[in-house]
């Protein structure tokens, strides 16, 4: 990749990041979140991970905008910005120490682009040079997620459709009911977190 | 300097973006906010990861007329393990924002100290939720009745 | 948010461009093998084609044309798939989810396997797109009817 335009992108990716958590209309933060994963997917198919590259732009930049101004507007828009709780020092602290040790441990991770780097040397060079004569699938990240770590596939398959049930189970409750402040119990309370009335 | 630089200026960025996402959860009191600065984190990470798989001079992991020396094609793992971090994430917010609403409508506030402060009976001005059990610290907000008997009713429990 | 768009231009583009939408997220998922995509993005232009609709047109159209159960079923047909498919090696004599074992007449292990590949991406395909539309439909407020 270009390594100018991959600095330029870099920089866009973090005033979009300043700005969405500075932003206090809570539609913008999110309109620049959007933009951010944009970008990110960018730079993800500049550095040849197009497969990621394709998800990122239909998921980060499409659908987690969508879901998030769904949220909003059925909460309110104004980023509520009370100073209070930890104060901005002991944070500012924190974030500084994290820094510090990431700064630190990054001194030990090869280079940009390094082909001797140990991750690359590993057990994908395998699955680089037997994708076609295992599975005839050229593109070796399909063989990869579908055939040699299909386990893997198994267990995130049944993490989003547990995590989209857990969702639904979290709201749906309520909704036939027409009190939206008390936390009172209706007769919709089969579907609820406490899967119905407990039999005592 | 300029060579290390060259080499090492994407751990700086994502460093960059990591320090800014951790300072978005820990420092806003919005909850919204706080899923805006977990997603600029894992973001980040993803960025990370990809960029580890990058080796100069090769293109995607797709085998082509070239044949199959690995040296050709950048590493596939890496993008397999994202490609569903990303998918998951996405299920994963689903459920936080899920449980924001629900936050919304029970404490009409998305501020964290007030809900903080509501749910450990300080300003008793929510309906039912801190009428029966004044006690302070109490976490998990009793469940109009029925959340006394423990192991479920964890639901109010986002904060 | 949802429900109908106040502008006719946005509501026919929408309408027009929807089925093409849910087409390209098929044509990802069969596409897998031989360029980018794959089940995981295919179901989520899929879903995202369902969900174009819901956002400008009228909620008692589009809400018949996917009923909100489709989300939940999608989801639990794509998992049931996926499990069958990781099944079946062990009735011949596999391993959990080693398609290989799997003998067809006159064809090889390795296009037994890329058969198989196929079939996973659509069971992922058809998962995701149904956790996508329940997710969306959950926050939407019309998670069940």
């Amino acid at each position: 990749m270009i390594v100018p335009l991959d600095v330029i992108i870099f920089t866009v990716l973090i005033i979009t990041a300043v700005l969405a958590l500075a932003a206090r209309d809570l539609l913008a933060a999110v309109a620049l979140l959007s933009a951010y994963s944009l970008f990110a997917s960018l730079l993800f198919a500049g550095v040849a991970a197009v497969d990621v590259a394709l998800v990122e732009a239909a998921l980060g930049a499409g659908l987690t905008g969508l879901l998030f101004i769904l949220a909003i507007l059925a909460t309110t828009r104004h980023a509520a910005d009370r100073r209070a709780g930890v104060s901005r020092w002991v944070v500012g602290g924190v974030t500084v120490v994290f820094l510090a040790v990431m700064l630190y441990a990054s001194t030990g991770l090869p280079d940009r682009g390094d082909p001797q780097a140990p991750a690359q040397l590993g057990v994908s060079q395998t699955y680089l040079r037997n994708s076609m004569a295992d599975t005839e699938t050229p593109n070796v990240v399909t063989s990869l997620l579908a055939d040699y770590r299909s386990g893997d596939t198994l267990g995130e398959t049944m993490v989003i459709l547990t995590a989209a049930l857990a969702a639904g189970l979290v709201l749906v409750r309520r909704l036939d009911t027409d009190d939206p402040g008390g936390d009172g119990d209706t007769d919709g309370g089969n579907s609820g977190p406490d899967g119905g009335e407990v039999p005592r | 300097m300029i060579e290390v630089l060259a080499d090492r200026y994407v751990y700086l960025f994502v460093l960059a973006l990591l320090a800014i996402g951790l300072y978005g959860v820990l420092a806003k009191t919005d909850l919204v906010k706080k899923v805006i600065g977990l997603v600029i984190f894992t973001t980040a990470i993803y960025l990370f990861f990809i960029h580890g798989s990058l080796q100069e001079d090769a293109t995607a992991p797709v085998i082509d007329e070239r044949g199959t020396d690995p040296a050709l094609y950048v590493d596939p793992l890496p993008h397999l393990l994202i490609l569903t971090a990303i998918v998951v994430g996405v299920g994963i917010l689903g459920v936080a924002l899920a449980l924001l609403v629900r936050l919304y409508r029970t404490h009409g506030t998305m501020d964290e100290g007030l809900i903080v402060q509501h749910l450990s009976g300080i300003e008793p001005g929510v309906e039912d939720t801190a009428a029966t059990d004044p006690e302070p610290g109490d976490r998990d907000p009793p469940d109009d009745g029925r959340g006394h008997d423990g192991g479920h009713g964890h639901d109010g429990d986002g904060a | 948010m949802t429900g109908a768009y106040p502008s006719v231009v946005v509501r026919v583009v929408c309408a027009v461009l929807s089925p093409f939408i849910v087409m390209f997220g098929l044509y990802v998922i069969a596409h897998g093998h031989y360029g980018p995509g794959g089940g995981f993005a295919g179901g989520v232009f899929a879903a995202v084609g369902v969900v174009l609709p819901r956002l400008t047109l009228p909620e008692a159209l589009s809400y018949r044309l996917v009923p909100p159960i489709v989300g939940t079923l999608a989801g639990a047909i794509g998992m049931l798939l996926f499990l069958v498919i990781a099944a079946v090696p062990i009735l011949l004599g596999g391993a959990f989810l080693d398609y290989g074992a799997i003998e067809l007449a006159g064809v090889g292990e390795p296009r037994v396997r890329y058969l198989g590949i196929l079939l996973v991406e659509i069971a992922v395909g058809i998962a995701v797109f149904g956790a996508m539309v329940l997710i969306f439909d959950v926050l939407a407020g019309r998670g069940r009817e």
